[in-house]
């Protein structure tokens, strides 16, 4: 009989361990030459000017969410899907406005679930910049980035009371600020043996969303598009066969119904009006085989006007401002780094002409 | 919190520093039961209150059972843990299962019957901390054990934080009687910890996440029928996945544990070595297997009442423990399978000479590799998110295209070469060490190269950083 009460541990079950004789030479080797291999990358790295890069985890949503309720009444905030996150260069902004924005967007998103639960917000009287990209925006329920989002909604919740997160949110914000060699983009040996490979995918292949480091992700969820990837010609049409994939997908699960889609942006918008607040609607610019599924697929007067005049929200589409109606998007969805600033100046300068108020 | 998650590591540096000061035992004791309560509450603090429960109603069970000689008494005293345990399990883990699964009976027999929604969310790691738990009160009603005299001890037992949320499941008679006494990693114990806790970080942020997550995602959620050998590969990366992840886990459990002095025991050993599916169940969750034999199955009966009543005992066996991984009949199908195939295998060692057979080496390697196509194949109920993804997943092994839309290719060549390299070497090392134990490999490895391997590992996954995700295991 195992006796659980035994007065010694002599019977207590015991791992073998291996003979190996010198541990404490081996375990200070590895420390040293870990910190050694860290530290010459790190200094590459300066060298080099590498940013800072925080990874898409919902936490980092989470975090800017929580920003979000403990704003003022009238924060200025950003949904929508990846293109706002690129487009919208909340530190111009803010030294163009005065007021630093916050940045909500998520990569292939709609809008809707972050409204309507801002929406819920009591005294809520601030500006919603909803940025709408018709694959995302319009998409049929059953499509499964449609998901993304509402997931993000749920894990705040979680994280709310989740000790690992209160803890782990400073510390990396902390490790990443001063360890530039964090910068998974840059120096993760998988996406280093990927780029050195440099294997061309299968023809007629449609690789779901992947992590391609073609921008840097802030902490504030600005992204970056990096100047070295917009002329990687390789990369970019790495890029454009996911969303050549996502076309497929959108052809695949159809379109929302849109009578029941444009209601609910109607009840989300009523609400916020109600309250004091404002929403704008921008279609920002895509273009090549993108624009012209968009075009296509999500016609504008059946879509963006639609949700736009039915709201009775200022709404801007990229054609027709020529000021914005211009610009090329490498891999067919997102603005670089320098037309984003651009961009931002002008769309900024269009909402104050139209409602100096509004932001 | 999660092994690989920065708030871990720095409760873990924490933990072992208290450890290491010098303290009474007892506090010593006190301070990594508190520590266990902090690491389940990081999660979500309410489910404490579950573990609670858990400890305080096997300790009286157990205490009152050991004084007491009627038989019936006995009874009511387990059959009262059982409903407690089992309970909270049910609910928590099943209670959605049984209310969509009744609804959709009543519906069928043409009652108008909805069930109120439940929105219940399932604490970690409870299958894992219930099944332990229940081993100390059954063991005490068997007899096979005394009942604890040390209540800081037994909740100790149940709540020890290194395998509390995804095992091993341990005995107490293999972790309660090093409570006794103090306990101190050796130097050698905790490099080796260490670096044990190093290659599990290693294989689940690097291998399982890093990479075959993707190609897992990429084929298994698919909008309709893939290629064949997209399919195929995908099944591949899904058996991977699951390995590393979890024995990742294991190995991270096991070299916390032994950092702090204390030991578990393994959970894996070169599962996709085996040859043969009861072969593979001693290889694979080890802990989880010989529960199940012990509780379940040689109680049925086991192998004592004749062959058809083997058989049964083995269905039955594998059902509940394909049930105890997940809350949905897919998991009930794929212990179901794995049930056929041990009965199969039964049957055909019965009539044929298999020993002599496999004794032939190319014949040996060739069962091995069958066992492992065929587990693979049955992984497919555990990755596929639902029924409509898994008949999905079986046409596309078969080559069958969609009829509207044909098939599509959906894996990258990058990820092609990098599931084929993993696969293939990972079935090369398991054949190797399939009679070995790690520390083997360690005593034969010189010391400059065990260096470099722990170097490079360390370094790889520092770099390879990232969010950290959730152990595959931990919604079981």
């Amino acid at each position: 009989m195992h006796s659980s009460t035994s007065s010694s541990s002599d019977d207590a079950y015991t791992r073998l361990l291996p003979e190996t004789a010198n541990w404490r030479r081996i375990l200070s080797l590895t420390i040293s030459v870990t910190i050694i291999g860290i530290s010459g990358t790190e200094y590459y790295a300066r060298s080099q000017n590498y940013p800072v890069l925080f990874e898409t985890s919902p936490d980092l949503w989470a975090t800017q969410w929580f920003r979000f309720e403990a704003s003022k009444d009238d924060q200025t905030v950003i949904v929508g899907a990846s293109r706002n996150k690129f487009g919208l260069v909340i530190d111009l902004w803010e030294k163009e406005k005065g007021t630093r924005p916050i940045m909500l967007a998520w990569p292939a998103s709609s809008p809707l679930p972050v409204l309507h639960r801002i929406a819920e917000r009591e005294n809520y009287r601030g500006t919603i910049i909803c940025g709408i990209a018709p694959s995302f925006s319009f998409a049929s329920s059953k499509h499964p980035q449609q998901r993304w989002i509402q997931d993000n909604l749920k894990t705040t919740e979680i994280l709310r009371y989740s000790l690992s997160y209160y803890i782990s949110t400073p510390a990396r914000r902390f490790l990443k600020h001063r360890l530039r060699s964090l910068n998974t983009g840059a120096f993760s040996p998988i996406f280093n043996l990927r780029d050195s490979l440099h294997l061309e995918n299968r023809k007629g292949t449609r690789v779901p969303l992947q992590p391609i480091f073609w921008a840097n992700q802030r902490e504030d969820l600005q992204d970056v598009y990096l100047e070295s990837a917009a002329s990687n010609e390789f990369m970019m049409e790495q890029i454009r066969d996911m969303w050549r994939r996502i076309m497929l997908e959108q052809i695949f699960y159809g379109t929302a119904d849109m009578d029941l889609l444009v209601g609910e942006y109607v009840h989300a918008v009523q609400r916020i009006k109600e309250k004091g607040g404002r929403v704008i609607f921008i279609r920002h610019p895509s273009s090549d085989d993108f624009l012209d599924f968009e075009r296509e697929h999500y016609p504008r007067e059946q879509f963006f006007d639609r949700v736009v005049n039915e709201t009775c929200c200022f709404g801007i589409h990229f054609e027709d401002y020529p000021e914005i109606s211009n610009y090329s998007c490498p891999e067919w969805s997102h603005l670089t780094a320098d037309d984003a600033r651009d961009y931002t100046q002008k769309i900024i300068k269009i909402i104050t002409e139209h409602s100096p108020d509004a932001i | 919190m999660l092994f690989n998650s920065i708030a871990f590591i720095i409760f873990f540096i924490v933990v072992v520093s208290i450890h290491y000061l010098p303290l009474k035992w007892t506090i010593k004791k006190v301070h990594l039961l508190l520590a266990s309560y902090v690491f389940y509450a990081a999660w979500n603090p309410p489910f404490v209150i579950l573990l609670w429960i858990s400890t305080v109603v096997d300790w009286f069970a157990a205490k009152i059972m050991s004084k007491e000689e009627r038989k019936g008494r006995r009874k009511i005293l387990l059959g009262f843990s059982l409903l407690a345990n089992l309970g909270m399990l049910s609910y928590f883990k099943y209670g959605k299962l049984i209310a969509e699964s009744f609804t959709n009976l009543m519906n069928q027999l043409g009652f108008e019957y909805a069930a109120p929604e439940l929105d219940i969310i399932l604490p970690v790691g409870i299958s894992f901390y219930t099944f332990q738990t229940l081993s100390y009160t059954i063991d005490v009603y068997l007899k096979r054990s005394e009942p604890e005299s040390s209540f800081l001890d037994f909740a100790l037992f149940v709540t020890f934080f290194p395998q509390l949320v995804a095992g091993p499941i341990v005995r107490p008679y293999q972790l309660i009687p090093q409570f006794k006494e103090p306990r101190v990693a050796t130097e050698q114990q905790f490099s080796w910890g260490l670096l044990l806790f190093t290659w599990g970080l290693f294989q689940k942020s690097v291998i399982a996440d890093g990479i075959l997550s993707i190609v897992v995602g990429d084929t298994f959620n698919a909008m309709y029928n893939i290629a064949a050998f997209d399919a195929w590969l995908g099944v591949f990366a899904f058996s991977c996945q699951i390995f590393f992840d979890f024995a990742g886990y294991s190995l991270c459990a096991i070299g916390i544990a032994l950092c702090l002095g204390f030991s578990i025991p393994n959970n894996f050993k070169s599962p996709y070595a085996a040859i043969g599916f009861s072969n593979f169940w001693q290889r694979w969750h080890i802990s989880l297997s010989g529960w199940l034999r012990d509780y379940l199955y040689i109680p049925l009966g086991g192998n004592r009442k004749g062959s058809r009543r083997t058989y049964i005992n083995l269905m039955l066996t594998m059902l509940l423990g394909g049930l105890w991984h997940g809350a949905d009949w897919r998991f009930l199908v794929w212990g179901g399978v794995h049930g056929l195939y041990l009965v199969i295998e039964r049957f055909l060692k019965r009539t044929l000479d298999t020993e002599k057979l496999l004794a032939k080496p190319p014949i040996a390697i060739f069962s091995a590799l069958l066992t492992f196509v065929c587990v693979s194949l049955t992984w497919v109920f555990f990755a596929a998110p639902d029924w409509e993804k898994c008949g999905q997943m079986f046409e596309s092994l078969l080559g069958i295209q969609d009829p509207v839309h044909g098939s599509l290719m959906v894996i990258s060549s990058f990820h092609i070469f990098m599931v084929i390299l993993i696969t293939v070497t990972m079935l090369i090392c398991h054949w190797k060490t399939r009679d070995i134990e790690i520390e083997d490999i360690a005593n034969k490895t010189p010391t400059w190269l065990l260096t470099i391997f722990w170097t490079t590992i360390l370094f790889i996954t520092i770099m390879t950083g990232g969010s950290a995700s959730a152990f595959i295991y931990f919604q079981f």
